[in-house]
């Protein structure tokens, strides 16, 4: 993307990959956050394929094609080992303004690949490199076949066994995230509809959002690019992600029989899956949390998947990838006009890095801490939500009206720049109550107590709905009986202007 | 009156009717600056999207709304014939 970018303002560009496109990829779902980062960044730079990404699923079918799923919701599906999935202990969030995208990544990379040698960048694919030289005037990267390049800038994009992270080591070792887990993925065909697993009284089918079976000790995802009239790609994306203290790193069973052990734990899981089979290797990663000492430096910048990753959980990973190059787009163009590449011109792009990682990590720690109580799961996600929500708004607010938004830019923030005022504060409270639950200080009921309290007291500076007739969204967030959380929906607002729990709910359900 | 001059007449008595409870005081022309004079905020330019969506059947995506397109009636009005084809 950077490449694509970067060719197109007439810069020389040589984008050296190890592999070749298309290839596998995950990071395949987006929420309004990324569209809409992309849709800043289409604006920052007039390429009409960015503007494509932006413009969600309807952008992709239109050029790209039809092997991209849609996403109108997060589906976060709680489970208890060896019991049915029951309807009151999940949690749906999502919002009708537009729908997101399931990624076909293979499929939307090689689309804006291409668009970066359509504009001028060269490439050299299936490549690898064996090292990379730093000095005063620029970059020396030479590969194992024995070429030498010379170039102002390096941008390195190739994660975490960046041969370049390696070399200058520029890895925290260890790393200083909190969370530890591992995962196992592939992709899969005939994986069943949730919808026809088990009963659904949410106002969504579960099949038309991110499907997150949660449970103590970690999660699973089901990515489904078929979810659509029209679709043409029956595959879904699959994975199982895992606590690594409470569950460490087998090598006396496969990938597969790994993962087959896990969903066979989960009865309502276990249908969605029974007739699904993998349509490419199955790959297991023992632990998937990497970060790095620095982002940028002088004449170098580590892209988000390169200066660290958490988890899957959240999406944050793909939010982080285009934010990165949102940041670092002005300062290059204005360093590659001056020749100046100081490290101190790009700080804004590590600060941005630096803090959703922290982010990411105190988020996606606090979720697999709290899966092992539904209560306090329910509690917890709704920090997430919370922020979300109203950093959409802010980020629309300011995409739309530009200077003249009513809304100032957060300087001291935890995820963003455009997130609401008090949420670093909210976050922070949080953490350190689930920290104390996770250090044994509190037990699970007094944490969520305290975690229900934040909410009720905390202020929503922006309503998460401005119109009057989707009222309720305030109250709806703090009420551990509302789970359907779909905010496009005019019967739920309805309800809840009413103070009314989701109807399904049994009364006997525990606060 | 020319088409295009009739999508303008037609957003500007919008304007006036349903944001500045019809008070006109002749000074709202097709180039006032709506953002920043304040007389369109995100949730009014949404009312207004629906209103010229139903009222000329086209499709205006987000991704159109950005504060150029929004500037002027005369580039809101732009922004209609655009989608018009």
């Amino acid at each position: 993307m950077a490449a694509t970018i970067l060719a197109h303002k007439g810069h020389s560009v040589l984008i050296i990959d190890g592999a070749a496109h298309p290839k596998f990829a995950i990071g395949e779902s987006t929420v309004p956050l990324t569209s809409q980062t992309f849709e800043h960044l289409a604006a920052q730079t007039g390429i009409p394929e960015l503007l494509t990404l932006a413009r969600g699923p309807q952008g992709i079918r239109e050029k790209i094609g039809t092997t991209c799923g849609i996403k109108r919701a997060f589906c976060f599906l709680y489970h208890r080992e060896g019991e049915e999935n029951r309807p009151e202990e999940n949690n749906l969030f999502g919002n009708v303004w537009r729908d997101e995208n399931h990624l076909y990544r293979q499929d939307v990379d090689t689309y804006i690949f291409r668009a970066a040698l359509r504009y001028g960048a060269d490439a050299l694919e299936n490549t690898r490199v064996s090292s990379v030289e730093l000095d005063d005037d620029g970059v020396t990267v030479s590969t194992v076949k024995g070429q030498r390049f010379r170039a102002r800038y390096l941008i390195d994009g190739s994660g975490p066994r960046s041969p370049f992270i390696k070399q200058h080591e520029l890895a925290e070792r260890p790393t200083s995230l909190r969370t530890n887990t591992r995962t196992i993925f592939t992709h899969m065909t005939d994986v069943k509809s949730y919808d026809d697993c088990v009963d659904n009284p949410f106002s969504q089918p579960w099949s038309t959002g991110t499907n997150h079976h949660v449970f103590d000790g970690g999660w699973f995802w089901v990515i489904a690019f078929d979810n659509w009239e029209g679709a043409t790609n029956k595959v879904a994306s699959v994975g199982l992600t895992l606590d690594a203290d409470r569950y460490p790193p087998r090598d006396d069973v496969s990938p597969e029989e790994e993962f087959a052990e896990f969903v066979g734990k989960y009865p309502s899981i276990a249908r969605q899956f029974e007739d699904a089979r993998a349509v490419r290797p199955w790959i297991r990663a023992p632990k998937i949390q990497h970060s790095s000492r620095q982002c940028v430096g002088d004449r170098y910048c580590l892209m988000a998947h390169s200066y660290g990753f958490v988890d899957p959980l959240y999406s944050i990973g793909l939010i982080m990838t285009v934010t990165a190059v949102s940041k670092l787009v002005d300062p290059l163009c204005k360093a590659l006009e001056t020749d100046e590449f100081a490290r101190e011109d790009f700080l804004d792009v590590e600060k941005a890095m630096v803090r959703r990682l922290r982010y990411a990590d105190m988020l996606i720690y606090g979720s697999y801490k709290s899966w092992s109580n539904y209560n306090l799961w329910n509690a917890w996600v709704r920090l997430w939500a919370i922020g979300l929500h109203a950093l959409e708004s802010i980020f629309a607010s300011h995409l739309m009206m530009g200077k003249y938004s009513k809304y100032e830019l957060v300087e001291d923030y935890i995820t963003s720049e455009y997130e609401p005022q008090g949420y670093k504060a909210l976050i922070e409270a949080g953490y350190a109550s689930i920290s104390a639950y996770a250090d044994g200080t509190i037990d699970a009921d007094a944490c969520a107590k305290q975690l229900w309290k934040l909410i009720e007291d905390y202020d929503f500076e922006v309503r998460l709905r401005p119109e009057p007739e989707f009222d309720g969204v305030e109250w709806a967030m703090r009420t551990p009986d509302v789970h359907d959380l779909f905010l496009g929906v005019p019967e739920n607002h309805e309800r809840w202007r009413k103070e009314q729990v989701d109807p399904w709910i049994p009364s006997d359900t525990p606060a | 009156m020319t088409e295009a001059n009739t999508i303008e007449a037609d957003i500007r008595e919008y304007i006036i009717s349903n944001i500045l409870d019809n008070q006109d005081d002749g000074n709202l022309t097709a180039e006032s600056p709506l953002l920043e004079w304040g007389i369109l905020n995100s949730l009014q330019i949404l009312s207004l999207v629906d209103f010229m969506e139903t009222k000329y059947s086209i499709k205006i995506e987000p991704t159109d709304l950005r504060p150029q397109n929004m500037a002027t009636i005369s580039s809101i009005a732009a922004l209609v014939r655009t989608r018009q084809g």
